[in-house]
């Protein structure tokens, strides 16, 4: 117990102001008992234990004088007293003094307040060191109310700045997490502009390089042009999404193929603190939906051979431009002609026979006459009556009285037969001359080709495609993964078709199409043929479509391209898509 | 004094609240803005990649957006250019046009 000096007293805190009613207040100790008899007052009121053998004593207003006379009496025989003038019971002095101990007399007051300076004067005469606290208002009880304002105010204030602080940092989290997104989607976009620009210049990029009189074709586009093109859609988007000139690169993945279909764009991204890595994406032109019927050949029952689609319907070609002739005619008097029916292949007729099976509406499977690619649906009803008049100068028939809307083509070779087939090689609008192999054929396959397609009804045009994309006709090509010759068969895949040497271009040409046949048989589409060509018939058959490997899309994508679509005689959709 | 110290001390709690409730409404809108900025960032993009692909811009920014944005958004195509603008939430029409976000985004249409 730490007792004051010369006295043997306690060291003691007295608080000025504070107690209640006409006597001071002592807290209960022998140190609090020995002092209050000093001090020569009655018995305290005992209102809490001390602290620790201190002991407190509780001057009440009015009092102040009087009580502290007789304390600074007591202290001035020694110097271990300490006075504290008014609120001292407030819980902050309270812990300030504790921990500070007693040689500090503390004392808040107003300056106004003669007992709280006359106390502190004397505790500083005393020799203790004193420290003011000076609170501005009249009555103590105010003071503290206000102390309390004053720290709740701040606090108020501070949730309100706290608040506001954290929706913005929440807002620059979030615009510092984006910033890598923004970068993604730059490239994103960046790569499906390469794509795009491939997929628009793709026809020029497979037109002949030059004329059947020798001169260059002027709308053939060299392949450096094409991919030059295709990078400059790519950096001029990147760029215009915020990317940098300097820091996009653009590439190629299959740039050795005659025709790349696929881009791919990367490009670094810099945080606060410098570069944070790279984002990239890549994107491809591919056949628009991996399965569905094929729109480009028509196999299986009625007409065997391409199609040329207009308004999204297949037809023989030979009927294609008939009816693009007819339709300039219309159009010259003021109709529109609608498609609304081309070919059906019997599945497609089976399945509107089941939704219709009136035999005086829709014809069973392998009945209609539409699985011939001779017939056409149009409309609208409007141009009925033009059609009536005028369909016949242009080979179409109405084939049915009851059927205002049903033509078919009567110019050509009878439909359904192997003279139509024969006439589906032929060039879209030709004269029957001109059969449709393909001008990139070296001169040395021509008739191979030929032959080959007609033996088997595969369209020369995609056996020649497909070499074109195999091997660019190098007879003694081999594969990394071991495929060899023009047609770039597996050893034992060649050699389960009899084909003794892969290295012979003409029985490989004649193997390829007798497996190209069928395979179309198998699965009823030029596309899922060519798939099955490429990734093996166990993939397609699992899934039913065009298995999901890149290699595979994008070989179905070029040889249909080269085989059709290139030359403007035979369009199918394609589509552009980000690769995942 | 004491009911007038108990008045001061009511008058400075509800001035408190009012403050904290200012601000919280501040930090609310604040981030319904950058939401909304990040809805519209979101949509260029769809739109921009539907250009790309030759598909309907208009659909595929709606279908983007959530519902409460749909009616709130604006597109402004041009070649090349998806600009999407999108008024957030606001308690004034007048306040939701000042905080109107916007973003844009490029990609190569096809040929036309």
């Amino acid at each position: 117990m730490a007792k004051i000096p010369g006295h043997g007293l306690p060291r003691c805190l007295v608080e000025v102001g504070l107690g209640k009613g006409p006597r001071p207040t002592i807290v209960h100790s022998a140190a609090a008992s020995e002092l209050s008899s000093r001090i020569g007052l009655a018995a305290p009121e005992v209102l809490a234990v001390g602290r620790g053998g201190d002991c407190v004593v509780s001057v009440p207003t009015g009092l102040e004088r009087e009580v502290l006379d007789r304390v600074l009496a007591i202290a001035g025989e020694g110097s271990g007293l300490v006075i504290a003038a008014a609120p001292t019971e407030y819980l902050a002095v309270r812990r300030a003094l504790d921990s500070e101990g007693t040689e500090l007399a503390l004392f808040r007051s107003d300056r106004s307040d003669p007992v709280a300076e006359l106390a502190g004067r004397e505790a500083e005469r005393a020799g203790f060191q004193v420290r003011q606290e000076v609170v501005e208002g009249r009555g103590p009880f105010l003071r503290r109310r206000r102390s309390e304002a004053g720290q709740a105010t701040p606090l108020v204030l501070g949730s309100a700045l706290v608040a506001i602080v954290a929706a913005i940092g929440l807002a620059s989290i979030a615009g510092a997490g984006t910033g890598k997104a923004r970068a993604q989607r730059a490239v994103d976009l960046a790569a499906l502009s390469a794509a795009r620009s491939m997929r628009d210049d793709l026809p020029r990029l497979l037109a002949p390089a030059t004329l059947p009189n020798g001169l260059p074709n002027p709308a053939h586009m060299p392949k450096p042009v094409y991919l030059s093109r295709a990078r400059a859609a790519a950096v001029a988007v990147a760029v215009s999404n915020g990317g940098s000139p300097a820091t996009v690169s653009v590439r190629f993945p299959d740039v050795a193929s005659f025709a790349p279909l696929t881009g791919r764009v990367r490009m670094p991204v810099r945080g606060p603190d410098g570069p944070a890595g790279k984002v990239w994406a890549e994107a491809r032109v591919g056949l628009a939906g991996a399965a569905g019927s094929d729109l480009a050949f028509a196999t299986g029952g009625g007409y065997s051979g391409p199609l040329a689609l207009r308004q999204g319907h297949g037809m023989r070609p030979d009927v294609a431009a008939a009816f693009d002739r007819m339709a300039r005619a219309a159009a010259r008097d003021g109709v529109t002609l609608a498609i609304n029916s081309g070919y059906r292949s019997d599945a497609e007729q089976a399945a509107l026979f089941a939704a219709n099976p009136d035999p005086r509406w829709v014809a069973p499977p392998g009945q209609s006459l539409h699985r011939c690619a001779t017939e056409l649906d149009l409309g609208p009803p409007s141009a009925y009556g033009w059609l009536a008049a005028n369909a016949g100068r242009f080979g179409f028939l109405k084939r049915y009285s009851w059927e205002p809307w049903h033509f078919g083509f009567v110019a050509g070779p009878e439909p359904c037969s192997s003279a139509a087939n024969a006439a589906g090689l032929v060039r879209e609008g030709g004269r029957g001359s001109a059969v449709l192999v393909p001008a990139f054929v070296p001169s040395r396959y021509r008739r191979a080709v030929l032959a080959a397609s007609l033996e088997t009804g595969v369209p020369a045009a995609l056996l020649a495609a497909q070499l074109k994309s195999e091997s660019n006709f190098d007879r003694f090509a081999v594969s990394p993964a071991g495929a060899l010759g023009i047609a770039q068969f597996m050893p034992s895949t060649a050699a389960s078709r009899g084909l003794t040497d892969p290295f012979d271009p003409f029985a490989s040409i004649r193997a390829q199409a007798d497996l190209m046949a069928e395979l179309i048989a198998e699965f009823g589409s030029a596309r899922l043929a060519l798939a099955a060509y490429n990734a093996g018939p166990g993939a397609v058959a699992a899934c039913g479509c065009v298995p999901s490997y890149p290699e595979t899309i994008a070989y179905v994508a070029r040889v249909l391209s080269l085989a059709g679509g290139a030359t403007g005689s035979i369009g199918f959709p394609m589509e552009i898509e980000l690769i995942d | 004094m004491a009911g007038r110290s108990g008045g001061q001390a009511t008058v400075e709690a509800v001035a408190g609240f009012a403050i904290l409730l200012l601000a919280g409404a501040v930090a609310l809108q604040l981030l319904l803005t950058g939401y909304s900025h990040q809805l519209a960032e979101g949509a260029a993009h769809a739109g921009a990649v539907a250009l790309a692909r030759g598909e309907a811009v208009g659909r595929a920014v709606e279908r983007s957006l959530p519902a409460w944005a749909v009616s709130r958004h604006r597109l402004h195509r041009s070649p090349g250019r998806i600009l999407v603008r999108i008024r957030p939430p606001a308690p004034d029409q007048r306040l939701a046009r000042l905080l109107e976000v916007s973003s844009t985004a490029w990609a190569r249409g096809p040929l036309r």
